[in-house]
């Protein structure tokens, strides 16, 4: 296991040094002066070159990517050209609050999906699948940013129950009440298709195993059905399902452009699109490759987690 | 409406005559009578403001704040003059200023016993500070001052190297923005830019990047009595859904710097945009042609072929109509009804047959390609370019569009911009005085759209002459000339309209100023809600 997990991590290390070579080199292959990213226009010769010498540009492109990447090494990620203070610094206020909105609803989505699945799963055309099913596919289709705009429609709009926009952990000023009306679109919208994905993965996965041979056997024992499901069935049929939650944990660290920019939420989202747009290339690249961290990790827990699920995989 | 402005024109070339030239000009020390504190006025109130577009820099008014960054900054930072209804400087932390166009000085008096917020005093070294703060950090507007001289702890005077008419404009206005010297000195530029730290009637209390900016009142504000609210926020919310929904829901009083969708949207719940005419100044749409291209675009008559080919009266039409913001028509490049307008400018009327005689005349009787710039993350920009380029179609010009970002579009409309064979759509500044802006494009050494405009001779000298010369009259003549020799005689840009942006609010927040005089002005101190 020891070997399967170092040669796991060799091959991250190596996909996220390749992910940041490239990133950083096309980013300046996109017209357009990166002094005037950082100076805006309107600006002097004499301003033009100082910030031209100070951004390195005298020096060739590799010279400068080894100097940002022996600085990225050290943490140091760099000053963001467009908020004028250090990277770590936006990282350590955006990052909180898409882990915080984006654990909340990996939670939910786990525990919702994984439940609303064995129950289709056991119970086969009866009018809990069913329902259960329509709603899943429902939640498929519905993209989030649509939810949200329903959402602030009526809980906002109509009901007043709901602010349309804002974000602030229950720590801070405003109390726990008011964080906690805040969190409940953006995490609801977050959710709905990780849950629909879920219970339909999960309902498939049961549905497969629960005709298995060792499933009936169990059961011919005389075990209890709630047994025969969750140490038998779901062990099983959650494989899969591993898969996809892996999948949606990087979008714990790179989190949901459209809801955060819908409700106004700072989170690592908006900071990579606003970034990418005002063409702020340390915050661009501290964000590439924090995402690619998260993915890689996230790979590995899951390849982890295979292993632990179904020691063939482990043996392979 | 068009009486009025003419009034408004009028009034504004008065005092231009015997105010900002030649003569000597000084104010009563006194606290402006149009903002004592109103007794009846109802007190309180926690302002909540919806603005459609986030910002970078806040405290530090010289590194060259956005539009939307001047508006929240003035809650805090307020100037040594102000702009009054009729387009003219009014006195605000100074009680008055004199002009000596031969002794090439400009005298100015500062109010007594106003502090900063951080305690400092409001004094002739702040000011000096200030200033000079300006020119280190870029700014070209002071660079004929050849020495502040602090005669007393509240009087300056400006020396120049060769007079200057706009030397008042740019002292006590455009570089009159007034932050703590002490605070700035203690803290860095960086903390400066973090925390605005002026003398104004609320105090900077929180800014999370992004999200919001929150003030509270300043309880030493030097208007006693004032200000009546007890705290103002602005919210940064740059969803049209999110936008229309807060306004709507209560949970903002007000929304401005919004999109074009939300207007629509707002306009059909019944609400009314309460922007007004900018007299002042506002921003201006132009296209530029790139009239040092090498090719078609060099040509003055393939210049005027396209300003005919497009019936920009039809583009502002509908443009106009999606939105609460005012868009006031313009042939030139500057406000329409003021003293620098020139009516006998004509531009370039719609005639597709006039396009194609110019085009003949210019040796492209075919048409030829070109390409049409915009930024990208505007759809309003993207709407016109499409109907400039059916237009231009019409005529046999093949025009490609391209969405450019804000630093592609710096880099054009930069020192190093290079020619192209094309034209940008872009903003820019439109005030009364065009002497204080068209320096920067049409002066050799200027610092926009440098690279793109031609220098001719003559225009570089009428605007030399606007800017030192010591009558108005004088002034007013070069300005007018100079505006028909850019717009007629060389066509060097294809002004469109000048605008604002819309604003609403739910009819209870009274006296905010907000786009009723200048883009970047309001009136927080007399800011409230009506009972």
């Amino acid at each position: 296991m020891g070997r399967y997990i170092c040669k796991r991590l060799l091959q991250a290390i190596l996909v996220i040094f390749l992910i940041s070579v490239f990133s950083y080199f096309l980013m300046y292959l996109v017209p357009g002066d990166p002094v005037y990213a950082v100076l805006g226009s309107d600006i002097t010769r004499e301003q033009y070159m100082e910030q031209f010498y100070l951004m390195e540009l005298d020096k060739p492109i590799i010279i400068r990517y080894v100097h940002w990447l022996t600085r990225f090494l050290t943490g140091d990620f760099g000053t963001s050209y467009r908020y004028s203070v250090p990277v770590s610094e936006l990282l350590a206020q955006r990052l909180p609050i898409t882990m915080y909105l984006g654990i909340i609803s990996l939670v939910i989505s786990v525990i919702l999906g994984v439940l609303c699945g064995t129950i289709c799963g056991t119970n086969r055309g009866k009018a809990a699948d069913n329902i259960l099913t329509v709603l899943a596919n429902l939640g498929s289709v519905v993209p989030g940013f649509w939810l949200a705009v329903v959402g602030m429609y009526i809980f906002s709009m109509n009901l007043g129950w709901l602010p349309s926009y804002g974000f602030a952990f229950p720590w801070e000023g405003a109390g726990v009440a008011a964080s906690l009306k805040q969190t409940i679109m953006p995490v609801v919208c977050l959710s709905v298709g990780s849950i629909a994905g879920l219970t339909r993965q999960m309902r498939s996965g049961m549905l497969e195993v629960i005709r298995q041979d060792y499933i009936r056997t169990a059961r011919s024992k005389g075990l209890k059905e709630s047994t025969v499901v969750v140490h038998h069935a779901m062990k099983n049929a959650i494989i899969p399902v591993v898969t996809i939650i892996g999948l949606s944990l990087r979008n714990i660290v790179s989190g949901a452009v459209t809801i955060e920019t819908v409700f106004s939420i700072t989170g690592m989202g908006s900071l990579l699109v606003n970034s990418i747009l005002a063409r702020d290339l340390p915050v661009i690249q501290a964000c590439i490759l924090i995402i690619a961290g998260m993915v890689a990790i996230s790979n590995l827990v899951v390849d982890i987690c295979y292993g632990y699920l179904d020691p063939r995989i482990r043996i392979q | 409406m068009k009486g009025f402005k003419k009034l408004l024109a009028l009034a504004a070339a008065a005092a231009m005559i015997t105010g900002t030239l030649g003569a000597t000009n000084v104010w009563a020390d006194e606290v402006p009578v149009s903002e004592a504190a109103d007794e009846s006025v109802k007190r309180g109130g926690d302002l909540k403001l919806g603005i459609g577009h986030d910002l970078v820099d806040l405290g530090v008014p010289s590194v060259g704040l956005t539009f939307q960054g001047s508006l929240i900054a003035d809650t805090a930072i307020e100037h040594l003059c102000r702009y009054n209804q009729d387009g003219t400087l009014e006195p605000w932390l100074i009680s008055g200023y004199e002009e000596d166009p031969d002794a090439l000085t400009l005298t100015v008096h500062l109010r007594e016993g106003i502090k900063f917020h951080d305690g400092s005093d409001f004094n002739a070294d702040a000011v000096i500070f200030n200033w000079e703060l300006w020119t280190e950090n870029g700014n070209i507007e002071l660079a004929g001052v050849t020495e502040y001289e602090k005669v007393d702890d509240y009087t300056i005077v400006v020396h120049l190297g060769e007079w200057n008419n706009a030397i008042a404009t740019s002292c006590l206005y455009t570089a009159g923005a007034m932050i703590s010297k002490e605070y700035y000195e203690a803290n860095g530029q960086d903390a400066a830019n973090a925390n605005p730290c002026g003398t104004g009637p609320f105090v900077f209390s929180e800014w999370k990047k992004d999200q919001y900016v929150k003030f509270t009142a300043n309880e030493n504000y030097w208007i006693e009595g004032l200000p009546y609210l007890d705290s103002v926020e602005f919210d940064f919310i740059n969803d049209p859904a999110t936008q229309i929904s807060a306004f709507l829901s209560g949970e903002i009083d007000a929304v401005l710097e919004c999109s074009a969708d939300t207007c629509l949207t707002l306009k059909s719940n019944g609400f009314e945009s309460e922007t007004k005419p900018l007299i002042s100044g506002g921003a201006s749409t132009i296209l530029w042609y790139s009239c040092q291209d090498e090719g078609p675009m060099g040509n003055v008559d393939v210049r005027r072929a396209i300003a005919s080919a497009i019936d920009m009266d039809a583009i502002w039409e509908y443009c106009s109509s999606q939105t609460g913001a005012i868009y006031d028509r313009t042939i030139q490049w500057g406000p329409n009804d003021v003293w620098s307008c020139n009516p006998e400018t004509k531009g370039y009327p719609y005639s597709e047959e006039a396009a194609k005689e110019y085009l003949e005349k210019a040796g492209y009787p075919d048409g030829f390609d070109m390409v049409l710039y915009h930024i990208s993350n505007s759809s309003q920009d993207e709407a016109i370019c499409v109907l400039v380029q059916d237009y231009l179609a019409k005529v046999g010009i093949n025009a490609s569009i391209e969405a450019v970002d804000q630093t592609r579009l710096n880099t054009i409309s930069g020192i190093d911009g290079e020619a192209f064979t094309g034209m940008t759509l872009s903003a820019g500044r439109a005030e009364v005085d065009l002497t204080t802006y068209y320096n920067r494009t049409f002066m050799p050494d200027g610092v926009r759209w440098v690279n793109q405009v031609d220098h001719f001779d003559d225009i570089v000298d009428t605007l030399t002459e606007g800017m030192t010369c010591k009558e108005f009259e004088e002034k007013e003549a070069a300005c007018q000339k100079l505006s028909k020799m850019v717009i007629d005689d060389y066509c060097e840009l294809l002004p469109m309209w000048t605008s604002s942006s819309a604003m609403y609010t739910h009819g209870n927040l009274k006296d905010h100023g907000i786009y009723q005089i200048n883009y970047i002005i309001w009136t927080p101190e007399i800011a409230h809600f009506e009972e």
